[in-house]
């Protein structure tokens, strides 16, 4: 056979399989696929997972903390200690306003908070940024109640070459690994610490970006909803490091757009924090960020004392 | 448009250059001239259009002045022409890549305030205007014929090797477009051409990619790097610049091949250079050659004696001309010259008959090219200085975790941590193969020459072009489009 024939059949052929392969796994989720019933995923549905945490809990919590993976390592016990309450963890990745809402409704539904933190990414209301398909598959769908939902069948975090090595890691942390993300109790997140001397830079480019009046009517809703229940809003705006925060400051287009979705935020909430501004400088230190996108529980803490306990630093400012 | 894309491999491409031959058999050769140029200029514009009218008007000014050069029989008019058009393209270049950096300069040397916009580089603007340059030089010495408007515009713009080279002369190509035999498909030309093709897209997607996050980690933060940070940094650069430069050379001579158009290769197991002459026949070689015919040689000739002096000068300055065409920045022009005075210090060694030993050449020459390389990518000269005094452990040393007992390292006081990167492993395994290919393995010219099509050869290709194609989720520019 010649060279051509053959160089096309196998590439079909080595697309299908990986494909195949990578889908069987299913290593962050998405799509809800387990052919294999592996317990432990590259990236555990959390949604599910905490969403199962709430239901069968006995503790009556108060205070929810609600934001993507940069808020994931936002200590409920910090709080505690300062507002003597019980505090969930309500964190999940990769989030938009279509999670909050659907979060807010279910914690309402079996909750009665005093205070809701919600600590808001600057991607989260970029109308490029998708919806993730987990929360499509997740038992917190239904909260969505009636509201159009679209499925992304082509993720972009699939059919990548970092989800073929994440579906081999899947595969040897079930059968002979030790399982070293997961949640505790109270939805916390394990103690993960920066064990590099810098802070890594993440995607700092958002070559699309702009600001969707959907995400901004739900974030409106929500408010709606909490201050209905005379329920307290924090609303934090997550903090990036310094080195992200300039190349955010340095590009003018997106620069406006950063000062627009501060303005957006804080005509919403009466109670916003900005922790996205050059006060960050101080801190932009492995102590404090694991990358510059996940600020570690130390920088957690911080903010958690300028805004209960009122303690006197150059981070952060009430907009 | 990027070659690394799905939009280029799976569309552009295939429709390309199926329709180039369709035309060609259905309709005329010269129709099919047209609808390449006519792709090309998709090609560059779908990046961005404004830039369009600059590389029309470029090729319309460098047409029509070689024409007129080719015309004029008086050799004081023809003189003057060239000049003309010698200076529209020195403007085109001093305007849109060098104009912020003398300003800045001024405004550094005068503490003067003079506002500027900053330009957007357009794209493939140094070599566009240096193969340009190269025709009216040839128009001048009558060398060269008058040409259609199509057959120029086609050098100019043919996509493989409009936006990063290989820099071609007219006659490299476009005489093998007038060959009757590449008008028709030619399927031995379109395996190669696949073949060199998906090596480059490996070089570029798996290799340099991978090792440009690295580089880019490091470069980021300069002023926290220990000693084996630094290395790790500036070897990551190194092999992150071969990769994806040669990368896409293999791309575009591959895509060449798939026209019929074998364009001049470009690379030649350059970190195997025993020294910088060596070095610089192996590296970017159309550059070398451009440089050699176009700057040093009539550099040379304008001394009054030829002699070894002389020619050292010459060759001094013509280094430091090809760092700056590099980059409008002083690392740039630094990294040109000290390259410069490293040849100066090669022939002069060899003049004197002085030998060193293989390995030990080879070790020097390449920690010369490591260096270099740290130059031309660091942002400031300041920069380069962090990353140098990081390489020579003038910051501090952090010890990989495991290598000593934790409680004998606090008492004396050093620090334990991740060695390099979160990915400590992988790193040193990319390290070691990065080693290994660039010293051992034959490179892409050599892999040609081996190049049968067997099931062996299909099924290497296809494992390797799937693989890229999961990797093109993360697309990235290539480095040299920023020149």
């Amino acid at each position: 056979m010649d060279f051509l024939k053959r160089f096309f059949i196998y590439c079909i052929l080595l697309f299908l399989i990986i494909s195949a392969f990578i889908l069987s796994i299913d290593p962050y989720d998405k799509y809800g696929i387990n052919v294999f019933g592996f317990k432990h995923k590259a990236v555990m549905q959390s949604r599910d997972y905490k969403f199962q945490m709430l239901e069968t809990s006995d503790i009556d919590y108060k205070g929810f903390i609600l934001g993507s993976s940069a808020a994931h390592r936002f200590h409920t016990e910090d709080i505690k200690e300062i507002l003597k309450v019980d505090v969930f963890n309500y964190s999940v990745q990769h989030t938009t306003t279509d999670d909050y809402k659907a979060q807010v409704n279910h914690l309402l539904e079996r909750y009665n908070p005093k205070f809701i933190i919600l600590n808001i990414d600057f991607t989260a209301l970029d109308e490029s940024f998708d919806t993730d398909n987990r929360l499509y598959n997740s038992s917190l769908k239904k909260y969505l109640f009636n509201q159009k939902t679209e499925t992304h069948y082509f993720d972009s975090d699939y059919l990548s070459l970092r989800a073929i090595a994440d579906s081999f890691n899947v595969i040897g942390v079930n059968l002979w690994g030790k399982v070293t993300h997961k949640y505790l109790e109270n939805g916390n997140y394990i103690n993960e610490i920066n064990k590099t001397n810098r802070v890594n830079l993440k995607q700092s480019s958002y070559p699309h970006y702009k600001i969707s009046k959907k995400r901004v009517s739900d974030l409106l809703g929500i408010k709606k909803r909490l201050t209905e229940r005379n329920i307290d809003i924090y609303v934090l705006i997550s903090p990036l490091s310094i080195e992200h925060l300039r190349k955010i400051l340095d590009n003018p287009n997106l620069s406006k757009i950063h000062n627009q979705f501060k303005q957006e935020l804080s005509s919403i909430f009466p109670n916003v924090w900005d922790f996205e501004n050059l006060g960050i400088s101080d801190y932009s230190t492995p102590q404090y960020f694991i990358d510059s996108t996940h600020p570690t529980r130390s920088l957690f803490k911080v903010i958690s004392k300028k805004i209960f306990d009122h303690s006197s630093t150059n981070l952060g400012t009430r907009l | 448009m990027l070659f690394n894309s799905y939009l280029f491999i799976f569309i552009f491409l295939p429709v390309t250059l199926i329709g180039y031959f369709f035309i060609n058999s259905k309709i005329n050769h010269t129709i099919g001239k047209k609808w390449l140029v006519i792709s090309s200029l998709f090609f560059y514009s779908y990046w961005n259009i404004s830039y369009l009218p600059l590389i029309l008007s470029s090729i319309l000014v460098n047409f029509y002045s070689s024409r007129w050069i080719l015309a004029e029989q008086r050799q004081n008019r023809k003189k003057m022409i060239f000049l003309l058009g010698l200076g529209f393209n020195l403007f085109l270049l001093g305007y849109f890549k060098y104009r912020d950096f003398f300003l800045d300069n001024i405004n550094f040397l005068f503490s003067s305030d003079i506002n500027f916009a900053r330009l957007a580089l357009p794209l493939g603007i140094s070599f566009f205007t240096l193969q340009q340059i190269a025709y009216l030089v040839d128009a001048f010495q009558g060398i060269t014929e008058k040409k259609k408007m199509t057959d120029y515009s086609l050098f100019v713009v043919f996509f493989p090797q409009l936006i990063a080279g290989p820099i071609v002369h007219y006659q490299n190509v476009m005489g093998q477009f007038k060959n009757n035999e590449n008008k028709k498909i030619n399927l031995d030309n379109l395996k190669l051409g696949i073949y060199i093709f998906v090596l480059g897209l490996f070089k570029k997607v798996i290799l340099a990619d991978t090792f440009s996050g690295w580089a880019t980690e490091g470069f980021d933060h300069t002023d926290t790097l220990h000693f084996f940070q630094a290395w790790g940094t500036s070897l990551s650069y190194t092999f992150q610049l071969y990769f994806d430069f040669s990368g896409y050379s293999d791309m575009a001579i591959g895509i060449g091949y798939m026209f019929n158009i074998s364009l001049p290769k470009n690379f030649n197991s350059p970190l195997q250079a025993r020294n910088i002459v060596d070095f610089w026949s192996r590296w970017h070689i159309t550059l070398t050659q451009f440089i050699t015919s176009y700057v040093f040689t009539p550099l040379v000739r304008s001394f009054k004696e030829i002699n070894f002096r002389n020619s050292m000068i010459a060759m001094f300055i013509a280094m430091s001309i090809s760092g700056l065409w590099h980059g409008a920045a002083w690392t740039f022009i630094l990294y040109g010259a000290i390259h410069g005075l490293a040849i100066i210090v090669n022939h002069s060694m060899k003049k004197r008959k002085i030998k060193l030993p293989k390995t030990l050449a080879w070790f020097l020459a390449f920690n010369f090219i490591n260096i270099g390389f740290t130059l031309f990518r660091a942002t400031s000269l300041s920069d380069a200085w962090k990353v140098y005094q990081g390489m020579l452990g003038l910051t501090f040393f952090q010890l990989p975790k495991g290598i000593i007992s934790n409680s004998f390292i606090k008492s004396s006081g050093m620090t334990l941590g991740q060695h390099m990167t979160n990915d400590d492993n992988l790193f040193l395994v990319m390290l070691i193969l990065g080693f290994i290919i660039v010293l051992k393995q034959k490179n892409t010219m050599e892999l040609m020459d081996k190049f049968k099509g067997s099931h062996k050869d299909a099924i290497i290709t296809a494992f390797m072009f799937i693989f890229c194609i999961f990797g093109l989720t993360r697309v990235s520019e290539f480095i040299y489009f920023n020149f």
